[in-house]
């Protein structure tokens, strides 16, 4: 159990990132803690005793690749809006109201 | 046979790399590749209708068996789901001729396009839980870029928030397909059903699935992301991501997992038909207040994916076939209006309807073709969206929840209040001097228009052959899992 | 297994929120690849060496990829370093509320799996499916880098 609580703590911190930070590098740095915290999760989850389940390996791999390539667009994204803004502040961005 | 599964996901790949290395050759190059590839798409899927229904089984795979390949197969519902896409695909691919004419880079639009076309099919091709979600992942991935496309302020913001809130659903959906293999030991969709029965910790992935895929496909609460998304997209992307994608990598998730993780009747199925009705209603709300073209479109989105889901979580073989119906009426209309509203907006310079007005007389066939969305949306005989919100209305009565029933009714008329003061915003009423000089749109843009309006009546006044040869094969595969 | 790969989560988290903390763009950097390589680590250490070396090639691209984005926007987070606000309010409520949720939905969560197949390599189709993930991101980044969006800017 308390392995699983260590996941939800990596979760939590990249959460904190992305709910909390107004930087938009931090917002995705954010989310990659989380994509690490899901990985660690399933990993936790596919523990046999003696290794981990390979399947469980490769829906972890799933998250930290996936996850790690959506940040890298995220980065983009984000150098990009610093062009069109001169910020990397999210509340100067407040133009959509969702 | 079987070849075709692979080809499916195959033929837009290479078509994508195809327009890559052609890219700096001129724009033709690259709409004839990315239109032939969306054909071929479309040919094959229908290649496959008759050996399914016939009962035949087909498979593909590569690699080693199960979640460490690459598993392929189609029963009814991923032959449904194939057409609603190759079709979708097709019309946006034609549109996107003259349309994207207005961006840069038409190759590059078309690489990422045939990639989410590519993903798309193997989320529905997936045999088990773990090649859908790669499907899910790659047409996501294409998509967060399509949404940007236009690489401008609102564009990039929407995007991002897009980015963001779409791993975070992506992680909850990773999360819950690895719990779910850790309890059941299997990610195939034909062994799932047995493999969870009574076994504790199912319900934690139950709740992780769900919340990942009612992000993916926008449900209310998680809905934040798409009017921004969809309303700045480039009208064809829009059209995509409405029409088709929203579904593919929500709803059928959800209808994959409904009696295997989701049992009716379960705790799941209340979650499921208050998040159903809360879309359908507040989607409805928030559309009746928008007067931004496309964003208007985009809260009927949220909308029209709550009837679907309230068919789906009902359960019961006429809900089920509602809600499929209504997969594919809205999937047919969507993209009409999106087109229509890409149609105007490129013509008249301007999506808010309180500045449009009267263009009926200056374009013709996209006034007429949205005035046919207008009816079928709002569920008027005998176009196709009467049937589908019929059945489901009747399915929910029957099923003994009327209060659903009496959500979906209402939200019906809420629904034929805002697409009036759409279509009399926009098409009737004086035309402002500004817009003298409007034409209509270019034929490349109005053909998958008149296309998808002929599919609304067709869809109508065929509705029981298309139920029983289609939908219920389709929505009795959704049983099988139970 | 349990507890050094559990000190090296912790120590991950710990390295991502200095990340998260820090003003100090090239400290954001190091510590953002920092805290992959030692999640990498906490992998290897619980016996996952696929994703472990996932985790290095992923910690690998970004941190190179933070080391373009900080030369195209300034080395300092000028941004604030405390939000403030109702939204602030209702993150740290957020976070708070998932911790406990958490809690109380791990507790008694079996670890690991009952029956399982043999922890031999990973496959080749495998990582072609990744590749495919990767091939999409490649050309939407692509895509996103090109001078101008539409025709006439």
């Amino acid at each position: 159990m308390q392995m699983y609580l260590v996941s939800a703590i990596l979760v939590a911190a990249g959460l904190y990132g992305v709910l909390l930070k107004r930087n938009l590098f931090k917002v995705l740095i954010g989310v990659a803690l989380m994509a690490l915290g899901v990985a660690s999760f399933v990993v936790t989850s596919g523990n046999t005793g003696s290794g981990v389940d390979v399947v469980s390996q490769t829906v972890a791999l799933v998250a930290v690749v996936g996850g790690a390539s959506v940040v890298t667009l995220m980065l983009v994204t984000a150098v990009r809006l610093h062009e069109k803004y001169g910020t990397l502040d999210i509340r100067e961005m407040r133009r959509l109201k969702g | 046979m079987s070849a075709v599964l692979p080809a499916l996901v195959g033929v837009p790949l290479i078509a994508a790399l195809v327009v890559a290395l052609a890219s700096r050759s001129s724009d033709r190059v690259s709409d004839v590749i990315c239109n032939a590839a969306t054909l071929i798409v479309l040919v094959l899927s229908i290649a496959l209708v008759g050996p399914v229904l016939g009962g035949v089984s087909i498979s593909w795979a590569l690699g080693m068996a199960g979640p460490l390949g690459i598993s392929f197969s189609v029963d009814a519902l991923s032959l449904v789901m194939l057409l609603v896409v190759s079709v979708g695909s097709v019309a946006a691919s034609v549109f996107s001729i003259s349309y994207m004419d207005d961006y840069t880079s038409k190759a590059r639009y078309y690489v990422l396009f045939l990639l989410m076309v590519a993903g798309m099919n193997m989320v529905v091709l997936g045999g088990d839980i773990l090649n859908m979600y790669v499907g899910i992942e790659i047409a996501a991935i294409a998509c967060y870029a399509l949404v940007a496309y236009g690489l401008g302020k609102e564009y990039l913001e929407a995007s991002f928030r897009y980015q963001v809130l779409g791993t975070v659903g992506t992680l909850c959906l990773v999360a819950g397909i690895g719990l779910l293999y850790s309890r059941a030991g299997t990610l195939s969709f034909s062994e799932l059903g047995a493999a969870v029965a009574g076994v504790e910790g199912v319900s934690l992935a139950g709740v992780l699935l769900l919340c990942g895929l009612a992000l993916k496909a926008a449900y209310v609460p998680f809905h934040a992301w798409l009017p921004d998304a969809h309303s700045t997209a480039p009208s064809p992307v829009s059209a995509m991501l409405s029409g088709v994608f929203i579904k593919v990598v929500g709803v059928y998730g959800l209808m994959r997992l409904l009696f295997v993780v989701f049992t009716p009747g379960s705790i799941y199925t209340t979650i499921l038909l208050v998040i159903a009705s809360l879309s359908i209603i507040a989607g409805a709300l928030l559309a009746l207040v928008q007067t931004d073209m496309k964003r208007l479109l985009a809260y009927c989105t949220i909308s029209q994916m709550g009837y679907i889901l309230l068919g789906v979580a009902i359960g019961s073989p006429l809900a089920l076939v509602g809600a499929l119906f209504h997969l594919v009426n809205h999937a047919v209309f969507k993209e009409l209006f999106f087109f229509g509203a890409g149609s105007v907006e490129r013509q008249a310079g301007t999506r808010d309807i309180s500045a449009l007005g009267g263009l009926n007389s200056k374009m013709p066939v996209t006034g007429v073709t949205s005035a046919i969305g207008f009816f079928s949306v709002s569920g008027c005989p005998p176009f196709n969206g009467f049937w589908s919100k019929l059945i489901i209305i009747v399915a929910a009565v029957q099923a003994g929840q009327v209060g659903y029933g009496v959500v979906a009714a209402i939200g019906a008329i809420i629904t034929v209040s805002y697409f009036l003061k759409y279509e009399k915003g926009v098409f009737f009423g004086a035309l402002p001097e500004t817009l003298k000089s409007v034409k209509e749109s270019p034929a490349t843009m109005y053909v998958p228009m008149v296309v998808l309006a002929a599919a609304c009546l067709a869809l109508g006044l065929a509705f029981p052959w298309f139920i029983d040869t289609l939908l219920e094969p389709a929505a009795q595969a959704i049983m099988l899992g139970a | 297994m349990d507890m050094p790969v559990a000190v090296l989560l912790i120590v991950t988290a710990v390295l991502g929120l200095v990340a998260l903390e820090a003003r100090n763009m090239k400290l954001v950097q190091a510590m953002s690849g920092l805290a992959f390589i030692v999640f990498a680590g906490a992998m290897f250490a619980a016996g996952a060496v696929e994703v472990g070396i996932g985790a290095i090639a992923g910690g690998v691209v970004l941190y190179l990829m933070l080391g373009w984005g900080v030369k195209k926007t300034g080395g300092t987070d000028v941004v604030a370093a405390f939000a403030s606000g109702t939204s602030a309010m209702a993150g740290i409520v957020a976070i708070v509320a998932f911790l406990v949720a958490a809690y109380f939905a791990l507790d008694g969560l079996g670890v690991g799996i009952a029956s399982s197949t043999a922890a031999h390599g990973g496959s080749s189709t495998g990582l072609l499916r990744e590749g495919l993930v990767i091939v999409a991101a490649v050309a939407a980044v692509w895509a996103m880098l090109r001078a101008t969006g539409r025709r006439g800017e």
